[in-house]
């Protein structure tokens, strides 16, 4: 148990992350309908502005404001700007074109930063709760477990109290039929980007802090998330948050075993295409109200 | 009953689709080892072996409907047996590349398994994690270089490339059999896409549940694909196996899969050229990028911009594109479009040569990509004008609309006979030419005073040569039009 | 406005500069008359664009020849000097190579430093004749070539270095090495350290992982896992630093000692892994460290100033590449008739027992399989602020190096 704890703590606040950008990919589907491939490439932008104003001195919470507001911003502008035009293709075409999206961010971030090894320090790196004389577990995991936690409680209860949040849903349900009845399609889908886009912010400084300050790394970082999703079949939130912290530790306790160390990486791809495939074992397809798969 | 009452009906036997393709790929083996510096020749047999795997992501979502991410995986799988085959048992390269095909063709299988009972979207996510999952094995396993065990791996000792096969080992030897072997899949490709499997495929991308009513086994038609596309994609790998004597981890990621994917899709997923141009844009645009000193970076950004902008458009990609223009041009000017290029940038090239301003091949590049902008620029700008929203695009057409309008009305009361057009054509030319100019100088070294004098030259002959022409040729325009009428074309 | 290298490669610039005795900016003949013949071409493939930047050596190439050009040439001939990038990719490597060797027709390649690049273009040297003389060399492929030869030690030999002091001077029973896998090189590497190991009765355990995915903390939890007391990352300078962040949060720094090889020897190595890791971390370097006074050194520090660019960086590296070009134009000025490709050939691998002060012994090219000359190195500590020198000149104690220290003790020429 004493060789597991560190690991399961690792994996624990790891997979809080992937649960996080899981949650905001899970949202921002279920209100438009769109598979955002961007969402890695938007939390690296986020990372690089950060440190880039630390770099430059400035005050640290700023960075992590600005950094943040980039993704935010630019998320909104993609929703408001491009994805009107691409409503009426089928919901391939449009997770395609966040993927061109991704491409452009992520081109345009690694020829500005290029690849000098950086590292993104947060105030919680450095302190951390002792267990038995030895780190367990640093301040700033334990605030992305928090921070995991209390978002994803925070959208179930945007999703289930707030009228936006019922506006969301009825245009998951159907959204010919919310326009008819006046929900401003429009708006809520700003909306329901504009949470995206913060959601990715977020994460993704905690993943370059995590993992690796490099924005291609950081652009790939959303294959992991979209298996989080996967596994809440992008859908449920709940079960979203599960995936995310069950690919988290797993991951993290392969590397206790030799044989399977160097395979640790590919846990995130292989919980999603069993989930998958338990999900699919009666066929998948739209259910009868067109408002998820199943 | 006229005579020349043909239907618009397009070329309906699958030779009859096949043969321009082989055609296409028999004069550029031809050509290319006589035209193509070392660095190019290597650059383009790489182009070769991605046009056939162009050509299968083309074939899955083209023909069938289905994003498969996994493409260039696949390739990896079958360049990965290959290579074993050749360390391991000194079989012929031929028999190795064969049995690399298959064993993709088994995985290319597995991958579309979940497709048999899947949505698209959720195919393509399966797909990339398998993708994703095939980066993390091969970094582990690493690809075959000599040594012994299953992985064939050497640890800590002399790696081995592989010999290429007898008949090419040279370069220009090796460009030319990888054109062979990518004529050869491209051809079986749409051998089937104009055959009963293609038709079968087309109705299952329309309506499954039509294909079932019609008799068409799905099962049995997505697995042919997925396996036909695999094996395809395995012979490419095996491919460029044989091209560098070594396969490496990084050349695999799950990225190059996704980029496989977008850039067929920018190149055209509905026709073979459209995989050419894919080819073209994956390997030999960074190439090009690379040999100036210019940050791959700035192509992905480049790709990102052209896949957003292809999917927006309606996704027929470049080839579908050219496909439109030829369907809805007149044969008389697309005849006369290309005489007049070709006269105007050899005839500039020739000159800027033998004036020691740049080089035969620089000076073409130069004239023909201006005159390509020249067309293509207002429709960028159309586009670009589109994304703020259709009520904007009215307004600044109504602007340009009204200032044509003055400054037609200025040229006529010169006594001039206007174009109606011509706003839009002078600021296109000026616009064109600082563009291209800049862009010759940034990324070839051109001086950019040569570049935009070359350039407006090239823009100025051109329409010189239009009016002046014009009247002289204009019977023979009209027997060319009847000859190859075309139903769609505008008759301006 | 890119900010591309860090600041502190400005500031260490210049803080060279103040520490050079001696400033010298002449190379080559160093009559400062400018070279206006018909140039003689020479190239490089570095790996540029990828994980990380390793042109560096090609950038202190480029200012030498520079330098060369402006003071008498070769012979009044200037050199022309092109560096292609590989992106880290054998492909491109193979492409870029065949551009300069049979496109551009360059008579040698000087400065070269790549991943790829041995593994994919020591066949086309062989077959066309070239010699090349590389600052870095890194994956095994460059030090088993026929005519490929470089100045560093090599990642083996430098993580051997590494992992010799911590267990001679620091009392280390147990190793953990950490390498990428990358193709020849993680694998190799590690060997090396095993070797070592078992030689010195050290058990020795390996993780290797995935540079494309690289995850700080996967990698930091198997060295918890692997509880040896000391570690070596045979990596380049980018990877090591998500591992030692990683390694920092689970306070590894603490009960383990750490070993590093030359790459980590950056000017910007402190700032950039924080003040946790002075004092635990030692550094092992294959040159001179790069503010001592030596002429050559001096040398270096001058040339880059004069003629290199702000943003190239002064490592470990760069001095390599001043190196691999100051020998080659020597060589050049040496041959006496045409300077043809055969000619430059066989003067590259004419240079027998050539020092400076940058080398801890001497260097030499010859006709041998395989090339191997600098296996000589020093050690250091990381501290808050740079690198504290804690052991000089020793010979890497690397069961592979057997048949070179054979051929020195049988070839005295080469060495003497």
């Amino acid at each position: 148990m004493d060789t597991l704890l560190p690991f399961f703590v690792v994996g624990i606040s790891v997979g809080a992350i992937y649960a996080l950008s899981g949650v905001g990919l899970v949202v921002l589907y279920r209100a438009s309908g769109v598979v955002n491939f961007a969402y890695g490439a938007l939390g690296g932008l986020a990372a690089m502005v950060c440190w880039q104003i630390i770099d430059l001195e400035y005050a640290e919470p700023l960075g992590w404001a600005a950094g943040i507001a980039c993704a935010t911003l630019l998320s909104w502008g993609y929703g408001r700007f491009i994805a009107p035009s691409l409503t009426h293709q089928d919901r391939i075409v449009r997770a395609m074109a966040t993927l061109g999206f991704a491409l452009m961010i992520m081109g345009l971030a690694q020829w500005y930063w290029g690849d000098t090894p950086r590292r993104l320090v947060l105030p919680g790196d450095s302190g951390g709760l002792e267990f038995d004389g030895r780190r367990l577990i640093s301040h700033t995991r334990v605030t992305a477990l928090a921070l995991a936690a209390a978002s994803t409680i925070g959208m179930l209860w945007l999703l289930a109290k707030t009228p936006l949040g019922l506006r969301m849903r009825a245009l998951q349900s159907n959204r010919v039929l919310s326009a008819l009845a006046g929900v401003r399609v429009k708006r809520v889908d700003s909306w329901a980007w504009l949470l995206a886009g913060l959601f990715a912010g977020v994460s993704g400084l905690f993943m370059g802090n995590m993992v690796r300050l490099n924005p291609t790394v950081l652009t790939f970082l959303v294959i992991p998330a979209m298996a989080a999703a996967l596994v809440g079949r992008m859908n449920s939130l709940g079960w979203t948050v599960f995936g995310g912290l069950l690919i988290g530790v797993v991951e993290s306790l392969a590397n206790l075993q030799p044989g399977l160390q160097r395979y640790g990486s590919a846990t995130a791809f292989v919980v999603a295409i069993l989930a998958v495939l338990w999900q699919q074992r009666r066929g998948i397809g739209l259910s009868r109200d067109n408002s998820h798969l199943e | 009953m006229a005579k020349k009452d043909k239907p618009d009906v397009p070329p309906g036997t699958p030779w009859q689709k096949v043969l321009p393709l082989l055609v296409a790929f028999a004069v550029v083996a031809c050509i290319g080892p006589m035209l193509f510096s070392a660095y190019w020749i290597k650059t383009f047999s790489s182009v070769g072996a991605l046009i056939l795997v162009s050509g299968t992501v083309a074939l899955l979502y083209g023909q069938l409907g289905m994003v498969s991410l996994a493409q260039f995986a696949l390739s990896g799988v079958g360049g990965w047996v290959t290579l074993r085959l050749v360390h391991g048992f000194g079989l012929p390269f031929e028999v190795c590349l064969i049995a690399g095909a298959f064993v993709a063709g088994l995985f290319g299988l597995l991958v579309g398994l979940p497709a048999l009972r899947m949505r698209g979207l959720y195919l393509a996510l399966i797909t990339l994690m398998m993708a994703a999952a095939f980066q993390v094995v091969v970094n582990v396993i690493g690809f075959p270089d000599g040594g012994t065990g299953f992985t064939g791996k050497i640890v800590a000792g002399q790696r081995v490339l592989i010999e290429r096969p007898w008949i090419a080992r040279s370069d220009h030897a090796y460009f030319v059999y990888v054109m062979v072997w990518s004529a050869a899949g491209m051809g079986l490709i749409e051998w089937l896409r104009a055959s009963r499997a293609g038709r079968a495929w087309a109705l299952i991308r329309k309506s499954e549940a039509a294909a079932i009513a019609a008799g068409v086994s799905v099962v049995r038609y997505k697995a042919a694909a997925f396996a036909l596309a695999g094996a395809l994609s395995g012979l490419a790998g095996g491919l460029i196996a044989g091209l560098n004597g070594q396969l490496d981890n990084t050349g695999f990621h799950a990225s190059q899969s996704i980029l496989a994917y977008a850039l067929t899709v920018v190149g055209g997923a509905y026709h073979w050229m459209g995989s050419v141009f894919a080819g073209l844009l994956i390997r030999a645009v960074p190439a090009l990028l690379n040999d100036h000193g210019v940050d791959g970076n700035l192509a992905n950004v480049f790709f990102g911009f052209a896949l957003l902008v292809s999917l927006i458009q309606g996704r027929k990609g470049l080839a579908g594109a050219l496909a439109d223009f030829y369907k809805f041009v007149r044969m008389s000017r697309i005849v006369e479009g290309s005489v007049q290029w070709a006269v105007v940038s050899i005839g500039l090239a020739v000159a800027s040569a033998w004036a020691g301003l740049t080089s035969f091949a620089g000076a073409l590049f130069i004239v023909l990509i201006a005159l390509l902008f020249r067309m293509a620029i207002p429709t960028v700008c159309w586009m670009l004008l589109g994304f703020f929203g259709k009520r904007v695009q009215d307004k600044v057409e109504n602007v340009e609309g009204a200032l044509s309008l003055k400054l037609s009305q200025a040229i006529e009361s010169i006594g001039l006979v206007p174009d109606h057009r011509i706003l839009k054509r002078t600021l296109n030319a000026l616009f064109v030419g600082l563009f291209v100019a800049w862009v010759a100088w940034g990324v070839f070294d051109v001086p950019y005073l040569v570049a935009l004098a070359l350039i407006w030259a090239a823009i100025a002959l051109k329409a010189a040569f239009e009016w002046a022409v014009y009247p002289r040729v204009l019977r023979l325009r009209q027997r060319i039009d009847a000859r190859w009428p075309k139903p769609h074309a505008a008759y301006r | 406005m890119k900010t591309r290298v860090l600041a502190v490669a400005a500031f260490t610039a210049a803080g060279l500069v103040a520490t050079s005795a001696l400033a010298q900016d002449k190379c080559g003949l160093g009559n400062g008359k400018k070279a206006t013949g018909e140039p003689i071409p020479l190239g490089a493939v570095v790996g540029k664009t990828g994980p990380e930047d390793f042109s560096s050596g090609a950038a202190a190439a480029a200012a030498y020849f520079k330098c060369v050009n402006e003071n008498g040439g070769i012979h009044g001939r200037p050199i022309a000097y092109t560096v292609q990038d590989d992106q880290w990719n054998p492909e491109v490597a193979a492409q870029a190579a065949s551009k300069l060797v049979q496109d551009t027709k360059v008579v040698g390649m000087v400065g070269n430093s790549s991943f790829v690049e041995c593994g994919a273009n020591n066949k086309l040297y062989e077959t066309e004749g070239v010699a090349v003389i590389s600052s870095v060399g890194v994956p095994r492929a460059c030090f088993f070539g026929k005519n490929y030869i470089s100045f560093n030690a090599g990642p083996r030999q430098s993580t051997v270095g590494a992992a010799q002091y911590i267990v001679e001077k620091q009392g280390v029973k147990s190793l953990t090495c950490v390498a990428p896998g990358i193709p020849g090189f993680g694998d190799w590497v590690c060997a090396g350290v095993e070797a070592y190991g078992k030689a010195a009765n050290v058990p020795v355990k390996t993780v290797i992982f995935d540079p494309g995915a690289l995850d700080g903390n996967a990698i930091a939890l198997q060295i918890a896992a692997a509880k040896s007391q000391g570690v070596v990352l045979g990596m380049p300078r980018g990877m090591m630093l998500p591992i030692l962040t990683a390694a920092e949060q689970q306070d590894l720094g603490k009960t383990m000692k750490w070993g590093l090889p030359t790459s980590a020897y950056h000017a910007d190595m402190p700032k950039a892994v924080g003040k946790y890791w002075a004092g635990k971390t030692i550094v092992h370097m294959e040159l001179q460290p790069m503010d001592s006074t030596g002429p050559d050194n001096n040398n270096w520090k001058a040339v880059m100033n004069k003629y290199g660019s702000k943003t190239d960086p002064r490592d470990t590296f760069s001095q390599a590449g001043f190196l691999s070009a100051k020998v080659a134009t020597e060589a050049l000025l040496s041959i006496k008739g045409p300077i043809d490709r055969k000619a430059v050939y066989d003067a590259f691998k004419g240079v027998k027992n050539w020092r400076s002060d940058i080398l801890c012994g001497p260097w030499y090219f010859g006709a041998g399989e395989r090339h191997q000359p600098n296996h000589i190195g020093r050690a250091a500590e990381l501290t808050t602020s740079g690198f504290k020198t804690v052991a000089e000149c020793y010979q890497s104690k690397d069961a592979e190096l057997a048949d070179v220290l054979d051929f020195e003790a049988k070839n005295a020429a080469m060495v003497k």
